[in-house]
């Protein structure tokens, strides 16, 4: 056992919050076993997160990290890779701050498909703010909030990230964390925009998400390239099908760089030049 | 101003080519020795619409507007009533106008000015595809004595991607229009005296692209931002140059995504900008409160247009003093800074930039639609040799014992970027203590709100915070494209005035302001905007004497210095 | 992960797979014992730490007999830890801010007693007789540890299963 780094040294000394039985746990303790497959190293990690339960996760990880707002986590991730491609970057959130509040920037991060990470974990509920619907949530699930239940139909993210051009999409389940690393190693490797949904039950607010251990199934044993076989995929699920969807090489959105011109500032003043 | 002073508009519609006009008129002046500054006006129409183009000329730089122009060329005279506010006319002015335009309108039959008919139709038909823009030109150049050699060299720069046909056909008929026989009318300018030096280094520049350069000189490399009037020509302007510098700009989806963008490139060590304008800016306002509780370091240039909401988009107006100042939630101080005019823009944002670099905070630059979209020739700027660089943390701390946020004697902390080893931090908008991890307990919340406020307060900002001129117990107070009309009234007041031009409203040097303000027994705050923002502003920190007078009013019209004169002599 | 033991073919990989799961066992102990201590059940976090102590033991005796071996690099999902069975398994999601020593005991026990599984299972069908002895020692170890788990329910009262009631709601942090 001489792995350099070993997972553990990537946990930070902030113990969380969570409460205990929560889903995150394994989230967090699969990711820095990812990290360790990969030994990537800490101080070139950029672990960026909105507002909610799972975006608490970037302080308990050692790296530098940036807990922003409610969100925007996959804008300032954008931001932060597209000045330092150098950089691993990865945000986290949960299924309000990425579906929700998040919608329009996940869609454009997809389109763009720059070279990250986007974890979220779907409790199918707000946690952080005591329990109302987020966009996952069942529609007849009773809530102070909205009494009737959401009345609408889930989200699905999915089908959405198919559709705006993620090349990476995959399904897993906080419990079965192993299978969870190793899909966040393929994740990782992937050089693309790589969308990870993790069904991570909210032991406080759904405790009857206790049963996804039953209904959760490995449904695509071998990710495909084909996007009408993973539109077929995604329109087949029962929302509890873990694997990896989709995976392609697409175009991977970066800066782009002049390569021509060898400009000074100089230059480009002189431009104003009567 | 001196007495070389001249002002000419042009208008016409769809297609009729006023702008082109106008700008080859200001290059041609400009390569005769001669300053301008140009500024337009259209419909609502994307192209084919109403377009007017407003110029004034002297022999020293121009930044105020004038009281009036001294020449209207009318190409037509389709919705003119849209633009006659903006072309105040007098006696000795002179309009040009197609005759076969049809009447004159009714707006303009009051006016004394001087009328004088062209037959432009049959003028335009002696030249094979000629246009009548270009005879027109040829008319003004005429009169106001602008040799065609310096045209010629004016013709090539802006109509050069037409091709050499077009080069050509517009060289007649100007040529032409040069020779055209007039009515004797009263002309205001005889002759062009030019006193410039040769070979002196000359710009010609928008105040857009003032603020880019400013940016890109203070070592700004990565831009993240969404198209908004007026502000679009700085994010194109910068596109294309921050790669060739090795940065880059990134289109972003929304405004909420480009604040937090810079926030993250900025985060990753490198100086980042947004530009926008008031909408905009009320959509970032969560995201600038992230930089400065987070203390990241970014540029947001707002190119202030007419308020509220939606507004005026293409006018100019300063009421966005308010919500730059109070727009965050909580007590977030931060920089806000104002150019005075287009020249001033370079080093304004040059120095916005550094300052936000320097103190790890949000600096928002107040331009506005006026400064912004106005094009003049200005002397070549040159930036101070002003500090940068932000300070960063390169010492590891393998025990896990970096502080970011460690309360210092200048209250700003060494940042670790990304990248460097055992110095590793989690930055956040949650309340911190000095090591960064949140905190909900008083003792950190005074710290860290002390530590945000006390970096600011406790930097020397120098002499830049205004600029002073004049001397007297009368004091004009202003800021922005303000300043120049201010400027020019207090020079026809022909009194012994001082003017106080603010560049750095935020945070507000009252001490140096009281001080001025010492001897002062009559103080007037002028501004573009109804709320009275300054004025009110100026008052919250007991800086005015109790006395003092505001002049406020709303765009979409720039104040006039003749309206200026007007009110203080009122109060007098 | 999966529920089929794997074929061990030296004991250098059987070593690998124990040390695996032993150290997994012990990350999610220790995240127990601190998320309980955050949330101020210093009854149940105590029952952890004391699990950890022993643990401590067997992961020692582990490395102790391959100090002189390079043991091969298990990815985490080839590690034999069989999670994802019916409910009435004991599972880390199981765990509660409330919960009793007694709960706590039980999570515990249902880890070890698959690590039995594990090593019973290869004590039998291992490749080499090398292979068979150490995890029938292994497997020795682990018995003696739920022996001391089970001693230690003892020390509790057997009805201490409910979660009591919090009456108070719940709290929004951000």
């Amino acid at each position: 056992m001489t792995l350099p780094i070993k997972p553990k040294a990537y946990k930070s000394e902030i113990k969380p919050v969570w409460c205990p039985g929560c889903g995150h746990f394994s989230v967090l303790s699969a990711l820095t076993k990812a990290l360790a497959y990969l030994q990537i190293p800490k101080h070139k990690i950029g672990f960026i997160s909105g507002i909610g339960c799972s975006s608490r996760i970037p302080a308990y990880v050692n790296s530098y990290g940036f807990h922003g707002i409610h969100g925007r986590g996959l804008a300032m991730a954008s931001g932060l890779k597209a000045a330092r491609p150098d950089l691993h970057v990865i945000v986290a959130g949960g299924d309000g701050d990425g579906f929700s509040i998040g919608g329009n920037h996940f869609i454009h991060a997809c389109r763009r498909n720059m070279d990250m990470l986007y974890i979220v974990m779907d409790n199918q509920v707000y946690g952080m703010t005591k329990g109302q619907a987020s966009p996952t949530t069942d529609p007849d699930w009773v809530n102070k909030l909205t009494p009737h239940g959401s009345q609408l139909r889930p989200f699905e993210p999915l089908g959405i990230a198919l559709a705006s051009g993620a090349s990476f999409i995959a399904r897993g389940f906080s419990g079965d964390p192993s299978a969870m690393s190793k899909l966040l190693v393929e994740a990782m490797e992937h050089p693309g925009f790589s969308f990870v949904q993790v069904l991570s039950p909210c032991k406080t607010f759904r405790p009857e998400q206790v049963q996804w251990k039953q209904q959760v199934h490995t449904a695509f044993a071998e990710s495909t390239d084909d996007p009408i076989l993973a539109a077929q995929r995604i329109h087949g699920d029962d929302g509890m099908g873990t694997g990896i969807v989709y995976q392609n090489q697409l175009p991977v959105w970066s800066l782009p760089h002049d390569t021509h011109e060898d400009t000074d500032i100089d230059a480009i003043e002189a431009e104003f030049l009567l | 101003m001196s007495i070389s002073s001249f002002s000419i508009a042009i208008t016409g519609a769809g297609g009729s080519g006023a702008v082109t006009t106008g700008l080859i008129l200001l290059e041609s002046m400009a390569h005769y020795g001669f300053y301008g500054l140009l500024n337009r006006s259209s419909g609502p129409q994307i192209r084919g619409g109403e377009s007017a183009v407003f110029i004034r000329f002297d022999d020293q730089e121009v930044l105020s507007v004038n009281n009036h122009f001294d020449y209207l060329l009318a190409l037509d005279w389709f919705n003119i009533e849209r633009f006659i506010d903006e072309i105040p006319l007098g006696q000795s002015s002179v309009v040009i106008y197609d005759s076969n335009a049809g009447a004159i309108p009714e707006v303009l039959q009051k006016s004394q000015a001087q009328f004088m008919p062209i037959d432009f139709k049959t003028l335009v038909k002696t030249i094979h595809k000629g246009r009548a823009n270009m005879i027109g030109l040829g008319l003004l150049a005429n009169t106001i004595s602008l040799p065609f050699a310096s045209i010629e060299t004016s013709l090539n720069k802006i109509l050069g991607r037409k091709g050499a046909e077009v080069i050509n056909t517009s060289a007649q008929a100007i040529r032409l229009g040069m020779t055209t026989q007039q009515e004797a009318v009263s002309w205001p300018v005889r002759s062009l005296a030019t006193h410039i030096e040769a070979n002196k280094a000359r710009w010609s520049i928008t105040g857009n692209e003032a603020c880019g350069l400013g940016a890109l000189k203070a070592g700004v490399r990565f831009v993240a931002a969404y198209p908004i009037t007026p502000a679009t020509e700085i994010l194109e302007w910068l596109s294309p140059r921050l790669e060739k510098l090795g940065g880059g700009l990134l289109q972003a989806e929304d405004e909420l995504a480009s604040i937090n963008m810079i926030i993250g490139a900025s985060f990753g060590g490198v100086a980042s900008l947004t530009a926008t304008s008031g909408p905009g800016l009320s959509l970032m306002l969560e995201g600038i409160g992230l930089a400065i509780a987070s203390e990241t370091p970014v540029v947001v240039v707002n190119v202030s247009r007419g308020g509220p909401s939606t507004g005026i988009p293409t006018k100019s107006e300063q009421s966005d003093l308010n919500i730059a100042l109070y727009g965050c939630h909580g007590d977030a101080p931060h920089l806000v800074l104002a150019p005075l005019n287009i020249a001033d823009a370079v080093n304004t944002t040059f120095w916005a930039t550094g300052l936000a670099e320097q103190l790890q905070t949000v600096a928002i630059v107040l331009c506005d639609q006026f400064i912004g979209q106005s094009r003049a020739i200005i002397d070549q700027v040159v930036v101070p040799q002003w500090e940068t660089s932000r300070v960063t943390e390169k010492k590891e701390h393998p025990q896990n014992d970096y502080q970011r946020y460690k309360i210092t004697e200048n209250a700003v902390s060494p940042m670790s970027i990304p990248g460097t080893p055992n110095c590793l931090f989690t930055a956040d908008g949650l309340e911190h203590n000095s090591k960064g991890t949140p905190s909900s307990m008083s003792q950190d919340h005074i710290e860290q709100l002390k530590k945000r406020q006390d970096k600011l307060l406790k930097f020397d900002y120098g002499t830049q915070w205004a600029k002073i001129s004049g001397s007297g117990t009368m004091v004009l107070i202003t800021w922005g494209s303000s300043s120049a009309m201010v400027q020019e009234a207090a020079h026809t007041l022909k009194q012994d005035i001082k003017v106080i031009a603010l560049r750095l409203l935020m945070p507000l040097p009252v001490e140096a302001l009281v001080k001025e303000l010492r001897n002062s027994k009559k103080v007037f705050v002028i501004e573009q905007n109804q709320g009275q923002q300054l004025f009110h502003y100026l008052h919250s920190y007991q800086s005015l004497p109790v006395d003092a007078h505001s002049f406020a009013r709303s765009g979409p019209l720039p104040l006039r210095p003749a309206e200026i004169v007007a009110f203080i002599k009122e109060q007098l | 992960m999966s529920n089929t033991p794997l074929t061990i073919h030296s004991i250098e990989q059987l070593l690998a797979q124990a040390h695996a799961m032993k150290c997994e066992s012990d990350d999610r102990l220790h995240d127990l014992e601190h998320s309980l201590r955050e949330h101020h059940n210093a009854k149940a976090a105590a029952v952890f730490l004391q699990i950890r102590a022993w643990l401590k033991h067997s992961i020692n005796d582990i490395e102790q007999r391959a100090s002189a071996m390079t043991l091969p690099v298990i990815p985490p999902w080839d590690a034999q830890w069989s999670c994802a069975e019916p409910a009435d398994c004991a599972c880390m999601e199981q765990a509660h801010y409330l919960m009793s020593p007694q709960q706590a005991l039980k999570l515990t026990l249902y880890n070890e007693q698959r690590f039995a599984v594990f090593f019973d299972h290869q004590s039998q069908q291992g490749a080499t007789p090398a292979i068979r002895q150490t995890a029938k020692e292994l497997l020795t170890q682990d018995k003696k540890l739920m022996a001391q788990i089970q001693a230690l329910q003892d020390k509790f009262d057997p009805d201490d299963d409910c979660k009591q009631d919090d009456f108070d709601p719940p709290n929004t942090p951000e």
